[in-house]
């Protein structure tokens, strides 16, 4: 089976906690509350969509042209004024009280201004949906599928900070998500203070776990974890195990072979202790 | 530093009578955890220790505590401060050596606090 080609995220260290990147077409939250970096994550993934050649779209309801260059020219991105003339990248400002999930302006925006490949921000997600209730699953599911059928999006949900995500407006984005990325920042300045956590990852692998991240000049978001994931992907040999329970490979359903071929490239810590229980079934 | 502190908490999780090392972060989040017996040996306190963890780290970090400690039958957990964002919690057998141990948490906890303060 071949892979779709994956969407980089333009994050230092996230790809490969992602395997790989985002699908395309997909929807991606990150779920963050304030000064998590929400903002800086999706401009990362706009300015490698422009560097890629995608067409590059950014909505919010709180910047406009200026307040997104105040942004990235603090953070050295001082290229982003020559994307925006250039028309590589789209920077739309709406005002939340005019604009709902369903509201033509919005997607008739997307979709003139979309091609092939294109990447779509919406910073944040929250204003849209904030009056919503449980009953609007569909109607929000159906504003998602759009999105999917004109790029690969990212979605900004901002994070209550009493903790309580059972709100319909933070909830449902996280049902019907793609993907879902948490970024935590609870502000005592050491190593783990800012992490991020995938939550789910549809149609992929994801690493488990707690990944710390910084926040950087000139780089933006930059997770760790790499030296620590290629540790965990290390070291299953699956020749070795059939050895080890004395199982020819001939001997053994093709298809439960791929599975176990499969299990042992995934990077789970628990993988070869499955792979010696699945071998172990066909043959009691 | 996520692969350093995981051989850390490796070399930890292999002393005798030693079932579970994890690190907490200040609000209950386990940054990494290396357990040394099957889980479901030790699941009924993992999930009480779940419920309670942000309230017990709370505790430490307000009141300043080197250390507190539970037990469950024959199983302790002691809880050590590392920094003031993370705590090191350990899960051993009752018998196993308490003098040893404890100055075995404490390497590691300075190892542990010296990478997450950098």
């Amino acid at each position: 089976m071949i892979e779709p080609q994956r969407i980089k995220t333009g994050i230092l260290g996230l790809d490969e906690i992602l395997g790989g990147g985002f699908v395309p077409n997909t929807v991606n939250v990150i779920l963050g509350s304030a000064g998590a970096g929400k903002t800086i994550f999706s401009i990362q993934y706009l300015l490698k969509g422009v560097e890629e050649g995608n067409k590059c779209i950014f909505v919010s309801f709180d910047m406009d042209e200026r307040d997104l260059l105040r942004t990235t020219k603090s953070l050295g991105w001082n290229e982003v004024e020559d994307y925006i003339s250039e028309g590589k990248l789209s920077v739309n400002k709406f005002f939340a009280e005019n604009v709902s999930y369903v509201n033509n302006d919005l997607l008739n925006l997307l979709m003139s201004e979309s091609n092939t490949k294109t990447r779509i921000v919406i910073d944040s997600f929250t204003p849209m949906i904030s009056s919503l209730n449980f009953e609007s699953r569909n109607d929000v599911n159906w504003f998602f599928n759009k999105l999917r059928e004109i790029g690969t999006a990212v979605i900004t949900i901002e994070e209550p900070l009493n903790g309580n995500l059972g709100a319909a407006s933070v909830s449902l984005p996280l049902f019907l998500g793609d993907c879902v990325i948490h970024l935590k920042n609870i502000g005592y300045g050491e190593a783990f203070s800012r992490t991020l956590r995938v939550i789910k990852h549809r149609s992929s692998w994801h690493a488990e776990g707690v990944f710390p991240y910084k926040i950087l000049d000139g780089i933006g978001i930059y997770v760790e974890g790499i030296d620590y994931l290629k540790e965990v992907k290390e070291g299953i040999d699956v020749n070795e195990i059939l050895e080890e329970l004395g199982i020819a490979r001939k001997d053994i359903d093709p298809k439960v072979m791929e599975r176990v071929e499969r299990v042992a490239t995934s990077a789970s810590e628990s993988a070869r202790k499955a792979i010696i229980d699945l071998l172990r079934t066909q043959f009691k | 530093m996520l692969s350093a502190i995981s051989k850390i908490l490796e070399t930890l999780s292999m002393e005798e009578g030693v079932k579970m090392v994890v690190l907490y972060r200040i609000d209950g989040v386990p940054l990494c955890a290396k357990l040394n017996v099957p889980k479901r040996e030790i699941a009924p306190t993992l999930y009480w220790l779940e419920g309670q963890i942000k309230e017990m780290l709370y505790q430490i970090s307000s009141q300043n505590l080197d250390e507190a400690s539970f037990k469950f039958g024959n199983t302790v957990i002691m809880l050590y401060p590392v920094s003031r964002t993370t705590v090191l919690g350990i899960m051993a057998d009752e018998e196993a050596s308490a003098y040893k141990l404890d100055i075995d948490i404490k390497t590691s906890c300075r190892q542990i606090g010296r990478l997450v303060t950098s």
